[in-house]
């Protein structure tokens, strides 16, 4: 039977202080009074994110850099790096927001749809919103009832939920404004994404690739929350794409893009990862299955698609292509790009070009057998590694990917990616399936497994912008779970499934200064922000997600099993 | 698309008499799904194989939930089987993967049908390769033919929900061709005689082919012999070509020449009843009007309710919780989870246990273990125990719906 390691019994972080601010927590009134102004989060503001004293958006600025210029904490003092303050949500499922700072507020989201707004110096709670899920099942939730944090506008936060609603909330007092549907709860989809605000609208994706949803993406009017334009991301039979699926098959097709996208101003482009196509059995949907597995580019003003490139076509693997879409400018073969960089589910590292969608490079960057390279462009894929009814595979990666959601971050300076990997093949076979609303739609039976060549689960590994290629790498005997996050300090942060928050040297990945053991495995996305000149960094721990739900012989490997749960955020800065 | 119904079986024994008084004679009893599309062909078969042996024959008609797409079978084989009928007709099983039920055997094949090529005029070449490269070609939702357009690349798959719109698109030219189970065909030409003009020809591809058996306990042994013998005298004199058409072929036609039947041949053991239906890899459960909770039936035992309380807190309870209150996975008991609603049955909630769960290694568990655990998940959501075990394949088509009801 699984049980966790009991919390007590893990080493705490020592914090001094704690007391009081239990107590700032507990009253509420006095808290309040003390709130700090609330600054508006404008347009002006959201375009030049990157700059921001604050983190502003999920993933710092519109490019998704997941890149600060902040350089007080460095390569050079990073060891001195001490807790400042911790805050304990109370909740045990996955812990995966990063924490959003607009001057002193920091948001910060929990499984099952809490927000939390503290203060981002001391961890005195401001305000607490506790979503409604009393009324859902959250039976079409894949990978754990999490989300991935929140949106700001003006005097707004956004944040989408698991019962399919964007939520919007006054960020100085955490009054609910208003709180619209998208859709239904439990047919096929939920949401678990941080929202992206482009020019006055939300935008929003939905999960339910498991579901035999039909995967849309939605902006909604930032003041009032009307619906501006829905883009399904599977095609109708009439539309540009529509003749890649058999016939009527979109209806239950997936494609979620079930993670926040990127806004290319410059361009006026939006783009957006794309999830796997449904049911998991390709041999039941021939045909590319346009645009699953792929980064599609919109207007932002109608969601009109753009352009697109699929990074695995007719996808049999789920292979997802919703991670990241990264803006990079870089050099390749000699020659300058405007590029969108994303590490795929599929083992490989792409760099697009971004102004048309035609692929720059590829290169693997774990065990990569399903997929196998490209032909003038187009992925091709391996027929041999294809499951079927009748016939069991061993291919790489798994399903959970060379890499999952977990963001990846750039640094100009050194012109890398900061790549969270994970070392894992798997058997896959088809099995049968059924369609019904509500419940999984899969089609295939299969199990997670070591990479042959890799005793290791994960590593995170320095990828140069201008080739593809590994620069270095840290190996991780455990599955690494979280996204990083660089600095102008020539830092890289990342938290690992053993409890350790860790900076790594840009440059060359030497682990530069480790974290006490935290209260859980971390797989929250790491951010960083400047309060009255004095920098901090933030993490949470919170053990969770995809990897022990369906990680097979990696989720039942005795040290993965061991890994303690509970929601625990916890904020450093130099002492 | 399926049919429900209400609890168990159909009543309604139709005794069909032979020519003498039935207490004069011995009598042959059949089951036989009055949903199946195969259903009347199989009444004529089982009437003319019993009066060719002296028997008279007895039908017991039940609704299973296989009707046209054929999905089928019913939640209570061993109830039909074991009391109510020596054989079961309507169960066919695939060619392919002759698999059956612990417990379930079945008689040689009497007949073979299966996926068909429909198109308005015959074709010149063989089945899909014959198509023109560009054409639109039907297939219903998840069953065993859309396997097939991974090898035929230049064929446009156009997917529907029911056989009936689908054969009505190739007749009005919509479509150039659509891939239909032969039955299906059959039945719907009977109703709308203006569809015999369709031409079909058998497709060859993996589950594709399906024989057609009676299914019985070991305790009908004589019984499937005298149903053997009897398909073997109709075989002889040509009659059950004739019985069996349009609906399937006469495949025993060389093999029973070779190879006199022996006088009483036990049952050939491993055939098998596809998971889900006649070719359907993969049954659709259509979307019906919400029900209420009505009675409900105890379909498994106290003590293999308690045994799946150990698998579920091994398995499950990570992630639905020690208490099936819900963790990072969905709650598997209230009204949330089984509400009229969701309209789950017990057969669509134990078909993604069964082949998904637990997550990490799906269909790892033994198959008794799977079944206990939905025992336990029956419990918790208010059903009853009784004295009948839950059984995996029964569990895996049970029509029995889910609803919460307290405690």
């Amino acid at each position: 039977m699984r049980i966790s390691t009991p919390f007590a019994l893990r080493a705490r972080l020592p914090l001094s202080g704690i007391g009081l601010l239990m107590l700032a927590g507990l009253l509420p009134a006095l808290a309040h009074a003390a709130n700090p102004a609330y600054e508006a989060v404008t347009e002006a503001r959201l375009l030049g994110a990157q700059k921001d004293l604050g983190w502003l958006m999920y993933r710092r600025d519109y490019t998704s850099s997941g890149y600060a210029p902040f350089d007080q904490i460095n390569a050079a003092n990073v060891a001195g790096l001490k807790p400042v303050f911790d805050y304990k949500t109370g909740l045990t499922q996955g812990h995966e927001s990063p924490p959003v700072v607009n001057g002193r507020f920091m948001f910060i989201t929990t499984p099952m749809n809490h927000l939390i707004a503290l203060d981002a110096t001391t961890g005195a709670v401001l305000w607490t919103y506790v979503h409604d899920l009393s009324k859902a099942a959250l039976k079409t939730v894949c990978c754990d009832v999490v989300n991935r944090g929140v949106a700001l506008f003006e005097n707004k936060v956004y944040m989408a939920t698991l019962d399919n609603r964007l939520v919007a909330l006054d960020g100085a007092t955490g009054k609910v404004l208003w709180n619209q549907q998208l859709i239904g709860a439990d047919i096929g989809y939920a949401m678990t994404l941080a929202p992206l605000v482009v020019k006055g609208k939300v935008i929003v994706g939905v999960s339910g690739g498991e579901y035999g949803g039909r995967g849309f993406i939605e902006a909604l009017d930032a003041g009032t929350g009307k619906r501006v334009w829905k883009t399904y991301t599977i095609p109708a039979p009439n539309e540009p794409g529509g003749d890649t699926w058999p016939k009527d098959a979109y209806k239950t097709g997936g494609g979620g893009p079930w993670l926040t996208g990127t806004y290319d101003a410059e361009a006026d482009t939006l783009m957006w990862g794309v999830g796997n196509p449904g049911p998991w059995l390709a041999t039941l949907r021939p045909g590319d299955n346009l645009y699953t597995d792929s980064v599609i580019a919109m207007n932002p003003a109608t969601g009109k698609i753009k352009w697109h490139f699929q990074y695995t076509p007719n996808d049999s693997w789920d292979y997802d292509g919703a991670n990241e879409t990264v803006m990079v400018d870089l050099t390749y073969g000699g020659k300058p790009y405007k590029a969108v960089v994303s590490a795929s589910r599929n083992g490989w590292f792409y760099a697009i070009d971004r102004t048309n969608g035609k692929l720059i490079y590829m290169e693997k960057f774990a065990k990569a057998t399903s997929v196998t390279g490209h032909k003038d462009g187009k992925v091709t894929t391996d027929a041999a590694l294809r499951p079927t009814v009748d016939k069991e595979v061993f291919t790489c990666p798994s399903f959970l990917g060379g890499k999952n959601w977990w963001p990846i971050s750039v640094n100009p300076v050194t012109r890398m990616a900061y790549v969270p990997t994970m070392h894992t093949c798997m058997k896959i076979k088809g099995a049968a399936v059924r369609y019904k609303a509500g419940l999984p739609f899969l089609g295939e039976s299969f199990t997670v497994m070591h990479d042959p060549d890799n005793p290791n689960w994960g590593s995170v590994q320095g990828i140069s912008l201008d080739t593809g290629k590994q620069v270095w790498s840290h190996a991780s005997a455990l599955p690494w779970n979280d996204g990083t996050l660089s600095t102008g300090g020539g830092l890289v942060f990342s938290g690992s499934a053993d409890g350790h928050f860790m900076a790594f040297d840009a440059k060359v990945g030497k682990v530069l200064w480790t974290s006490e053991e935290l209260s859980s495995g971390i797989i929250g996305v790491p951010s960083t922000y400047m309060v009255d000149g004095k920098q901090y960094v933030a993490v949470y721990a919170g053990w969770g997600g995809a990897s022990p739900i369906w990680g097979g012989d990696m989720a039942n490997d005795p040290r993965v099993k061991g890994i303690p749960v509970g929601g625990h955020l916890y904020v450093f800065r130099l002492q | 698309m399926r049919k429900r119904h209400a609890a168990g079986i159909g009543i309604g024994l139709a005794l069909m008499f032979g020519t003498g008084p039935v207490e004069a004679r011995a009598l042959l009893t059949v089951c036989i799904d009055r949903a199946s599309p195969l259903a009347a062909m199989d009444a004529r078969i089982a009437q003319a194989a019993a009066v060719s042996q002296g028997y008279g024959l007895g039908i017991e008609y039940f609704d299973g939930q296989g009707l046209g797409d054929g999905a089928f079978a019913s939640d209570s084989f061993r109830k039909l089987a074991g009391g109510l009928c020596q054989l079961v007709l309507g169960f066919p099983v695939d060619a392919d993967a002759p698999l059956l039920p612990d417990g379930v055997e079945a008689t040689r094949p009497y007949a073979q049908t299966g996926f068909v090529l429909a198109t308005r005029k015959p074709q010149a070449a063989g089945a899909l390769a014959g198509v023109p490269v560009g054409s639109t070609i039907g297939v219903i939702f998840e069953t065993a033919p859309n396997l097939y357009f991974h090898d035929h690349p230049g064929l446009q798959p156009r997917v529907y929900r029911s056989s009936a719109a689908m054969i009505d698109a190739v007749a009005n030219g919509t479509l150039a061709a659509a891939m239909v189970w032969q039955p299906s065909l059959a039945l719907h030409g009977e109703a709308h005689p203006g569809l015999r003009t369709l031409a079909f020809q058998p497709l060859d591809g993996a589950h594709a082919r399906w024989n057609l058996v009676a299914l019985h306990g070991a305790e009908s042994s004589a019984a499937a012999a005298v149903f053997e013998h009897g398909i073997a005298a109709l075989h002889g004199t040509g009659q059950l070509a004739q019985l069996l058409a349009p609906y399937a072929v006469d495949q025993a036609a060389d093999q029973a020449a070779a190879k006199p039947l022996p006088a009483i041949r036990p049952a050939s053991g491993k055939a098998a009843v596809g998971q889900a239906g006649p070719g359907h890899l993969l049954a659709v459960a259509a979307v019906t009007a919400p029900r209420t909770a009505g009675k409900r039936p105890a379909i498994y035992t106290l003590e293999q309710a308690r045994s799946g309380l150990m698998s579920y807190a091994m398995n499950c309870a990570f992630c639905h919780g020690a208490g099936l209150e819900g963790r990072t996975g969905p709650a598997l008991k209230g009204e949330k989870f089984a509400s009229a609603a969701a309209n789950f049955l017990v057969g669509d909630i134990f078909f993604v246990l069964a082949m998904q769960m637990p997550a990490g290694k799906p269909g790892s568990l033994p198959k008794d273990e799977y079944a206990a655990v939905m025992a336990y998940l029956l419990q918790q959501n208010g059903y009853p125990a009784g004295k009948t075990l839950l059984d995996y394949e029964q569990a895996l088509v049970s029509e029995v719906p889910l609803i919460y009801s307290g405690p």
